[in-house]
């Protein structure tokens, strides 16, 4: 056929004019593409098959720096959860302890206000009792020194002093 | 009581009871309770750099016209010795001494002013009615006693003073 075809006259496109062009352009193209069949389809399947065993293994490591990440990842959060839930029971301790603190220093407060009032009533009552036994000294030695100067006054009379012994030897007589 | 007083009492009663100076020792007494009263005499009379003949010499003065020969004596030899602060304590023993001859006990009486005999009397009296004891009465003048008397017999003290009845209202006053 191609024979013919060639026979016929050059068509200017496909068909050389000479047919032995043809016949030696088509050995050499199916030496080439025998030796491309024996030796660059498997070197070219060795690559292929090596670059995707390659990219494979890429995936997989791929696969698990994610699933390291993952578990990274949710160990941080179960983390931020807990260091929720600490902080929270922090600020709920506070909370309670300036409470308390509050009630405590309130209670304390009223105690010292109530011991200090107890205090002053007990001073000033002191103080009371203290001037009214100083006013009682005083007139106690007021009236014991009018007492003393009457007595002296009475006793200077001889006749009182005989009586004052005539009266002890008469009670001790009984 | 010491030996040394013990031993002056019983030497000054055997030369009382010799010289038959049967108020000596009275007035023995009466210098020892002037003595123990008057802080000044005390001192001078027990000052051991005041030379002895000095000390005996106001003995002398003192007494001169005013006791017996045997008192002056008695009194003069216990100061020149050097126990003048131990005459009141002698005095004591000697009329304690004296009375316990005669069954009885001395009855130290303090007044503001001096006893009647009569009063002496009934005094030693009354005294035997309330403690039952035979008492030879011992007179000492204490203007301190104010009125009344002060009865000292052994430990045993009746106190009949104005200065007590006194002290007992001041103390109903304070």
């Amino acid at each position: 056929m191609i024979g013919i075809i060639a026979a016929e006259g050059p068509n200017g496109d496909f068909i050389p004019s000479d047919v032995n062009e043809l016949y030696w352009g088509s050995l050499a193209f199916g030496i080439i593409f025998a030796i491309f069949l024996w030796k660059g389809v498997p070197a070219i399947s060795k690559a292929m098959k090596g670059r995707t065993a390659r990219i494979e293994d890429e995936i997989a490591a791929a696969a698990a720096q994610k699933a390291a990440a993952e578990a990274e990842l949710a160990t941080l959060s179960g983390q931020l959860g807990d260091a929720g839930a600490e902080a929270a029971k922090i600020v709920a301790d506070a909370r309670e302890q300036a409470t308390k603190l509050e009630a405590d220093l309130l209670v304390r407060a009223e105690a010292d206000v109530a011991d200090s009032k107890e205090r002053s009533r007990i001073e000033i009552q002191a103080q009371r009792d203290q001037a009214l036994a100083d006013l009682r000294a005083a007139v106690a030695e007021q009236a014991r020194v009018a007492a003393d100067a009457v007595v002296r006054q009475n006793l200077d009379d001889a006749s009182t002093q005989s009586a004052l012994i005539d009266d002890y030897i008469n009670q001790l007589a009984g | 009581m010491s030996d040394t007083i013990d031993g002056y009492a019983e030497a000054l009663l055997a030369v009382v009871r010799a010289e038959g100076a049967s108020g000596a020792d009275d007035e023995i007494f009466r210098f020892a309770q002037a003595l123990e009263a008057n802080d000044e005499l005390r001192n001078t009379l027990s000052d051991p750099y005041v030379p002895a003949e000095k000390r005996q010499q106001i003995v002398e003065d003192l007494l001169q016209g005013k006791a017996s020969n045997v008192a002056r004596a008695a009194v003069s030899l216990v100061v020149g010795a050097g126990r003048a602060a131990e005459l009141p304590a002698i005095a004591r023993a000697l009329v304690a001494k004296g009375a316990a001859e005669s069954g009885k006990e001395v009855a130290e009486v303090r007044s503001a002013v001096a006893l009647s005999d009569d009063q002496k009397t009934r005094l030693a009296a009354s005294l035997k009615t309330a403690t039952g004891k035979d008492v030879d009465i011992k007179v000492t003048i204490d203007p301190s006693v104010l009125g009344g008397v002060v009865t000292t017999i052994g430990d045993t003290v009746i106190d009949g003073s104005v200065r007590s009845r006194l002290a007992q209202v001041k103390t109903h006053l304070g």
